[in-house]
């Protein structure tokens, strides 16, 4: 179990605890409200049949208990519910916004592939970390209270059962649940695997309709789906089949202690060592327990179960720290802004090749830079050092007088979060809507902005209001005006604009950031002033 | 048919109808386990009896021990049976419903993806259909034993006591009432659980495809709080589901223990002599009267466990709505399939084509002709409808409007495979098969490795694939993890270059390329058309490397729609 999971339950310490105490005391009177009643209705009977003593006995204190009894249970099972519920739920809110921030702050995001995976994770997987409070760790300490507490009454008033119960207790609460564990700890997780390559599978051929009806190929590669979900299925019957089979050993087990408690509490009344109704109140109070303690294996699959989706979520935020060694940005004092490198390179870990190696250059500030490089020349990796999202495999990498922080960077694919076009502009930074404004003004957005429905409160993205290529670019832009770093990196900024509005920008950004260090990568080169610098990188 | 109620769970029900052997088989061990229960009841109260008489000998405890023994034994593995034959219906019904889902979405094609996401589907397939589990396994099973096992129960205490049983049916009625009353607002909550959770997936899955986005601006702290904060609603709401589905608990529970005081208040009232009323005959021995109230709670049992069943009812219905709704999308319309043989042809006629839903076309008609090496460039604003066309005709969807002539011939190009093998398309975002690279490449057709890495060289990604660890082997999952998207592009590219259609489609082949790469791309289309090959191209981008033989606009579609 991984600390996180403690640190969580410890914070909800105060009603984790509750919920145990709510747990037992539920049993407790759940067992109690068989065995007074059972003792209470063959005591009333034993005083009618001896009718001398009908009158005196007293129906009303054992009649009142059974009733209190009655009403703790319901209502105790009522409490108990909500208050593990809530601990367990809280726990589980707290968790997940941990894990994700843990996830998003990691190096070298970009190649974190699977992030539907990981979103389905903090959905779906999550859910059985819930059982690992609410139906492991409390049962299995109800059944544990419960059972010594069934020794110590079955001791007082017939020690030979508490003596004979005892291996049929330890077997049914640690040994079978011991098996079950083991059973499932390997298919388990090949179930999960082959229920990811499901998914997996699915959506892949989901996402290639074209290509797969085109090509005669949808029913043989849904044919695949459908192949490795049986087998998927297949496994998981046996699975369940092998669990039944141990379920079917602690029932017979603990049906063996109810006969046998049976058996020795008639044997003791016939020895007259046990008077009658205690009798009748033994074996419900075995009944009572035995169903209590047959819970016991269920709960250690909910922990194993609980356990196994912890330690996939804890992967999720490890998953990405990248093996390889890397240099990383250093920043020097200086009083002229720049970036300089020094036989710079970089290798993909799962790469031969590197993409590129001794790269030397300068940036200095007041400069902008137009890269002009083959599609696979390694434009955007480089980018990508510069942003400090990769790091180096080979030589230096030093920013003079800059901060590393004040970097702006303009990837070719602009993100849109499914927000506000505000939220999408600011980004949780301080900008008034006049600053907003004149941003959009700026990269010629402003008019589309008014026209939007809600102007700045429209919502963009994903089944949203979905901006067209050009526009994409242009909030780009207009994020980084209203992040004014010192350092900007843009990856094809122009695309999908035509050439007179790609003028009108141009001519604004040129004002805005004259004075900056300015990387651009763009197809298109015909915008050239005389003061820039173009870096031809087929020859480098 | 002419039911007004709409079951919710009705496609599930139809699937799962099949099995109804084994649900039978279960719902038979069911009863058989009920008996046990009752012929417990009977035992333990004989015993008492005898016990309070003193007429028990040692002599009978062995036989009495063993007859308990058997009952307990047999109740057991009969729940065992029951436990594997409902599993083994359970994993069955998903199976076949799994590959309903697919035949259904096959049968939409392409149209499919304007009303589900991969992803939503690969959750229907998945996860989904997994969440059926516990209804098919337990829930069935339960809903007959619900009904069955009271009667069962009824009729037992009936062979002692007529008061007891109509006692126990009297206070049914109350039961159901209150399940509708609170089963009302559950459903209320219950959407609004849903709600709350697709609004925290939809939330999680947007900001984790953009962290590059949130990490460049430091924005990752203030998103984990936001998230925070809308997990923190999700939770509310799932514990006001929660309340609603542990009071409806608690009710029955209460409804149960009053039943049973009841009888008990009865019996007690009987036994002291009070009056003879409900009995056959004028007495009720002691072993009648432990019977009756040992069967009482046994009587709410069923019914207190098909609630506790809640969320399977509620997981069948969601999972059903979705399934429905694939089914609904299919029997929209009738449809033509072309099954014409096409030999070589050397000319496509369009006339009057327009695309989309007859309903509703998404673009103005469309006529011309094309002949062998000529090339068309369709121009078309956003929205216009431009894949749709070209999906059209590739024959992925049906066309709304006009006719195709191959060769002066009036041809069903839909759903043709005749056709479709003639034809290669690169859609705008180009697509990958789940498998290795040479999978990706071959689609079901026989290729030298020669062939391919020649492919390869032509598209410019034999430098990448070398560069693999396992090259033509190296496995593409998760829509192309570690392939940037002009790589993949590329590699569209280089299995045209391999199949060598007559007629090539290109939905905006160049937009995610830069210029060189471009030109590059569009100088190797002439070698297309000089073949002889026909090509018809969507972009906006246009390329100085190729000159299109003719070009056409589309016109948005205005009058025909209502909005």
């Amino acid at each position: 179990m991984t600390k996180r999971y403690w640190a969580l339950l410890s914070e909800t310490k105060g009603s984790a605890s509750l919920g145990v105490l709510l747990s037992v005391l539920t049993a407790f009177s759940a067992i109690a409200l068989l065995a007074v009643s059972g003792w209470f209705i063959s005591a009333a009977a034993i005083a009618g049949a001896v009718a001398a003593t009908a009158h005196t006995f007293n129906f009303f204190t054992p009649g009142a208990v059974v009733r209190g009894l009655s009403i703790s249970r319901t209502v105790g099972r009522y409490a108990e519910r909500m208050v593990t519920h809530e601990a367990t739920f809280q726990l589980i809110t707290r968790l997940r916004a941990q894990l994700f921030n843990d996830l998003a702050q990691q190096k070298d995001i970009s190649r974190l592939t699977n992030r539907h995976e990981s979103a389905s994770r903090l959905m779906q997987d999550i859910k059985n970390v819930e059982g690992i409070y609410l139906h492991a760790l409390i049962p299995a300490l109800t059944a544990a209270i419960t059972a010594i507490s069934y020794l110590v009454v079955c001791w007082m008033f017939l020690p030979s059962l508490a003596i004979l119960a005892l291996p049929i207790i330890l077997v049914s609460l640690i040994l079978l649940p011991w098996a079950y564990a083991r059973t499932l700890l390997s298919s388990e997780e090949q179930l999960h695997h082959r229920q990811n390559l499901v998914w997996s599978r699915a959506s892949a051929v989901f996402s290639s309709l074209r290509l797969l009806s085109l090509h005669g190929r949808l029913f043989i590669e849904g044919a695949k789906v459908r192949e490795t979900a049986s087998e998927a299925a297949a496994l998981e019957l046996t699975t369940l089949r092998l669990q039944a089979g141990i379920n079917l050993l602690g029932q017979i087990l603990l049906a063996a202690l109810q006969v046998l408690s049976l058996g020795l509490a008639l044997s003791a009344y016939m020895d007259q060592s046990l008077n009658g109704a205690l009798v009748f109140m033994l074996l419900l109070l075995t009944l009572g327990s035995s169903e209590i303690f047959a819970a016991t294996a269920p709960a250690i699959a909910s922990l194993r179960l609980g356990q196994l989706a912890l330690g996939r979520l804890e992967t999720l935020t490890e998953s990405n720290q990248s093996s390889q060694p890397g240099i990383a940005i250093t920043e020097v004092e200086s009083t002229s802004p720049a970036i300089r490198i020094d036989s710079l390179g970089y290798q993909y870990p799962e790469s031969r090749y590197p993409v590129f190696s001794n790269l030397n250059l300068l940036f200095e500030t007041n400069h902008w830079y137009w890269f002009k490089a083959p599609s696979g020349w390694g434009k955007t990796t480089l980018f990508g050092l510069l942003s400090g999202e990769l790091q180096a495999t080979q030589g230096q990498l030093a920013f003079e007088g800059i901060n590393t922080e004040d970097l702006g960077y303009m990837p070719q694919k602009i993100q849109i979060l499914r927000a506000s076009l505000r939220s999408n502009l600011r980004l949780y930074r301080n900008a008034s809507d006049e600053q907003i404004w004149q941003a959009l003004k700026a990269v010629q957005l402003a008019g589309w902005a008014e026209n939007l429905p809600e102007k700045l409160d429209t919502w963009l993205g994903d089944g949203e209001w979905q901006p067209s290529g050009g526009e994409l670019k242009r909030i780009g832009l207009a994020r980084l005006i209203l992040q004014n770093p010192d350092v900007i990196i843009l990856d094809e900024p122009f695309a999908g604009m035509d050439s007179q509005l790609q003028a009108e920008v141009l001519q604004q950004l040129r004002t805005l950031w004259q004075d900056r260090i300015l990387l651009i990568a763009s197809h298109d080169l015909g915008q050239l002033d005389s003061s820039d610098q173009l870096l031809d990188l087929k020859e480098t | 048919m002419s039911r007004s109620k709409h079951n919710p769970t009705a496609s599930i029900d139809q699937l799962s109808s099949d099995s109804n052997r084994s649900l039978q088989t279960s719902v038979l061990l069911g009863i058989v386990q009920s008996l046990t229960v009752i012929g417990f009841a009977w035992l333990v109260a004989t015993l008492i009896d005898k016990l309070l008489s003193d007429s028990l000998e040692k002599s009978d405890l062995p036989i009495l021990l063993t007859i308990l023994a058997l009952i307990l034994a047999v109740r057991h593995l009969t729940g065992y049976l029951q436990s594997r034959i409902n599993l083994k219906r359970s994993v069955l019904i998903r199976d076949r419903l799994r590959e309903h889902i697919l035949n259904l979405s096959f049968q939409r094609g392409i149209r499919l993806t304007s009303s589900f996401k991969p992803a939503e589907m690969a959750n229907l397939l998945t996860s989904e259909v997994e969440g059926l589990k516990d209804y098919l396994a337990e829930y069935q099973v339960q809903k007959k034993l619900a009904v069955i096992t009271p009667v069962l129960i009824l009729i037992a205490s009936l062979t002692v006591n007529w008061l007891v049983p109509l006692i126990l049916l009297l206070t049914t009625p109350l039961i159901p009432i209150f399940m509708i009353l609170v089963g009302k607002k559950a459903a209320e909550a219950s959407r609004k659980n849903m709600t709350e959770m697709n609004r925290l997936g939809t939330l999680l899955e947007d900001r984790l495809r953009n962290i590059e986005l949130l990490q460049r601006n430091r924005a990752v702290e203030p998103e984990s709080e936001q998230l925070y904060q809308q997990s923190d609603r999700f939770r509310r709401s799932t514990l006001g589901v929660l309340k609603l589905a542990f009071l409806s608990g608690t009710l029955l529970e209460f409804f149960a223990a009053v039943s049973v005081a009841l009888v008990a208040v009865y019996l007690g009232l009987f036994f002291l002599g009070k009056y003879s009323l409900g009995s056959w005959g004028d007495t009720l021995s002691f072993a009648q009267g432990a019977f009756l109230l040992m069967l009482a709670p046994e009587y709410y049992l069923p019914l207190r466990k098909l609630g506790a069943l809640y969320h399977a009812k509620s997981n069948a219905r969601a999972t059903a709505e979705q399934v429905e709704h694939l089914e609904s999308l299919i029997k929209q319309q009738e449809e033509h399939i072309g099954t014409q043989t096409i030999n070589d042809f050397n000319s496509i006629v369009l006339k009057q084509i327009q695309s989309g839903e007859p309903s509703r076309p998404a673009h103005k008609a469309i006529s011309l002709a094309l002949n062998s090496g000529d090339s068309l460039l369709i121009e078309a604003p956003s929205g216009t409808g431009k894949t749709t066309l070209l999906d059209s005709l590739a024959g992925l969807r049906p066309i709304a409007q006009g006719s195709v002539q191959i060769d002066g011939e009036s041809t069903d190009i839909y759903a043709n495979p005749n056709w479709q093998s003639k034809i290669g398309y690169i859609s705008q975002h180009p697509e990958l098969v789940y498998g290795s690279i040479r999978e990706n490449l071959c689609l079901g057709h026989q290729y030298t490795d020669q062939e391919l890495w020649a492919a390869l060289e032509r598209a410019e990604l034999k430098a990448t694939v070398e560069a693999l660890p396992s090259q033509l082997e190296h496995y593409i999952t998760d829509s192309g993890a570690q392939m940037s998207g002009g790589q993949i592009q590329r590699l569209a590219i280089a299995r045209i270059f391999l199949h060598r259609p007559k007629l090539l489609l290109l939905d905006e082949p160049i937009a995610n390329l830069d210029q060189d790469t471009a030109d590059q791309f569009m100088a190797g289309l002439r070698f297309h058309t000089e073949q002889g090959g026909i090509l018809i191209m969507a972009s906006h981008r246009l390329s100085t490397h190729f000159n299109f033989t003719q070009t056409i606009e589309l016109q948005p579609h205005r009058g025909g729609s209502d909005d």
